[in-house]
């Protein structure tokens, strides 16, 4: 495509976000006609940063592929629009679950809350053990506590504890009792951290809230001198 | 301080399902324990560990139970046979589904006159000094065995050079094909202490 139609082409999209329109129909001709205009146009250097243009090109995702590496495609779309971060680290997960550069995608779009968003996407997927594991060894506590707390699933706490961080795999086992009062999420923690458990077991206690989760911790704590004597104490008050 | 004892995991994320470890401080004698209950083939990542779980609890507390009707003042050797009766009265669900056929058990027990390791189901075994750990036995030697429950009381080793020994490392004989050569270091030497502490499952 010459310079000059892709010129014209960058106007009519900066016009039509201008004017509060998401130029779908255009991007999705470009998808059918020329995918390396479409890329230019959509996150090239001078590309209109526009969350009205990101949504448009969301809908035009493996088009867009097959101009440039998702990598690349997904840190650029990310950066051209705050409003529409959320929406397009989603669509990175839902697309490449299982990419290493998730990780730090997602850092950027949540904070300290990453990993929400990716293991949302990966939960019935064979790899969400590694995933979590790939956010706990990134410090991401937070999202892995909301993950458990979310999906009363055992990974999360388990990677936690395999990254050796006993405070968050104590407070997400809690947040997975919460959610499946059935949950073996003790005996995926001890798998991962090893037989010296007590220590991050009387940690459990602390993150507390309720006394029903407090009766689906007990069984687990039974032989554990430390944490059951804490538990014990802590059960009357709840 | 009496040398801990320290199983080696397995080479998965998950790598100490039905592990256990156990101290019993005693007047004269102080027993650091180990040990590994395997469960067989079970798929279910879920249920493996609820299995493994429920059996390594239930050995260890009746490991403990045992070493507590021991003497106060029971030597190394009472302690060592007071675990190894205890084992083998332990309740059936100690021993998992396979009915104790992939029990391992390392023994470290210290008192005023030496220190003694016994185990069973251990491929290699190691002293971990302030350096590293360094090889306890040859290859064949007999604190290398099969696991599963004793039929006699194991043999015990008693070090010849204590001093400085932290702890008494060993690798269920499962792990064996992991390890390399028989009579090579099993790749331990090289890692840093920190790699190496996460093998074995040491915390903080």
């Amino acid at each position: 495509m010459s310079r000059e139609r892709l010129a014209a082409l960058r106007e009519e999209v900066a016009r039509a976000v201008e004017d509060g329109h998401a130029p779908r129909a255009l991007l999705q001709q470009l998808a059918g006609q020329d995918v390396m205009a479409l890329a230019e146009v959509v996150v090239g250097p001078r590309a209109a940063p526009s969350p009205l243009l990101v949504s448009a090109a969301l809908e035009v995702l493996p088009a867009l592929e097959e101009a440039i590496a998702p990598k690349a495609l997904y840190q650029r779309l990310v950066a051209l629009a705050v409003e529409t971060r959320a929406e397009v680290l989603t669509a990175a997960a839902e697309r490449h679950p299982l990419a290493d550069w998730l990780v730090p995608l997602s850092r950027k779009v949540e904070g300290t809350a990453a990993g929400t968003v990716h293991l949302r996407a990966v939960a019935d997927h064979p790899a969400f053990e590694r995933c979590c594991q790939a956010h706990a060894e990134a410090g991401h506590r937070e999202g892995l506590v909301a993950t458990a707390a979310a999906l009363g699933r055992p990974e999360p706490a388990a990677m936690l504890a395999l990254a050796g961080d006993a405070d968050g795999a104590a407070e997400a086992v809690v947040r997975t009792l919460e959610r499946a009062p059935d949950s073996a999420v003790v005996a995926w923690v001890g798998a991962a951290w090893g037989p010296g458990l007590d220590p991050l077991l009387a940690r459990t206690v602390q993150h507390l809230r309720d006394g029903a989760t407090a009766a689906a911790l007990a069984p687990w704590l039974d032989g554990w001198p430390r944490a059951g004597g804490l538990l014990a104490a802590v059960r009357r008050a709840l | 301080m009496a040398p801990s004892a320290f199983l080696l995991g397995d080479p998965e994320r998950l790598a100490f399902a039905g592990h256990l470890r156990l101290r019993h401080d005693g007047q004269r004698a102080r027993l650091a324990v180990a040990g590994r209950v395997g469960v067989g083939e079970v798929e279910d990542t879920d249920a493996r560990l609820r299995a493994a779980w429920a059996a390594a609890s239930t050995l260890r507390a009746a490991l403990r139970h045992g070493l507590q009707q021991a003497a106060p003042d029971a030597d190394r050797h009472v302690l060592l046979r007071t675990l190894w009766e205890s084992l083998l009265v332990a309740p059936a669900a100690a021993h998992g589904p396979t009915g104790g056929a992939e029990t391992t058990l390392l023994a470290v027990v210290t008192d005023d006159e030496g220190v003694g390791v016994a185990a069973i189901g251990l491929c290699r075994a190691w002293a971990l000094r302030a350096a590293g750990p360094e090889p306890l036995v040859e290859p064949g030697h007999p604190l290398l065995c099969a696991p599963g429950l004793p039929e006699r009381t194991p043999g015990v080793l008693t070090l010849d050079a204590p001093d400085g020994v932290q702890a008494v490392l060993g690798a269920p004989s499962h792990l064996a094909p992991t390890l390399g050569p028989a009579d090579g270091d099993g790749g331990l030497s090289d890692l840093p202490g920190a790699a190496l502490a996460r093998r074995f499952g040491i915390r903080p």
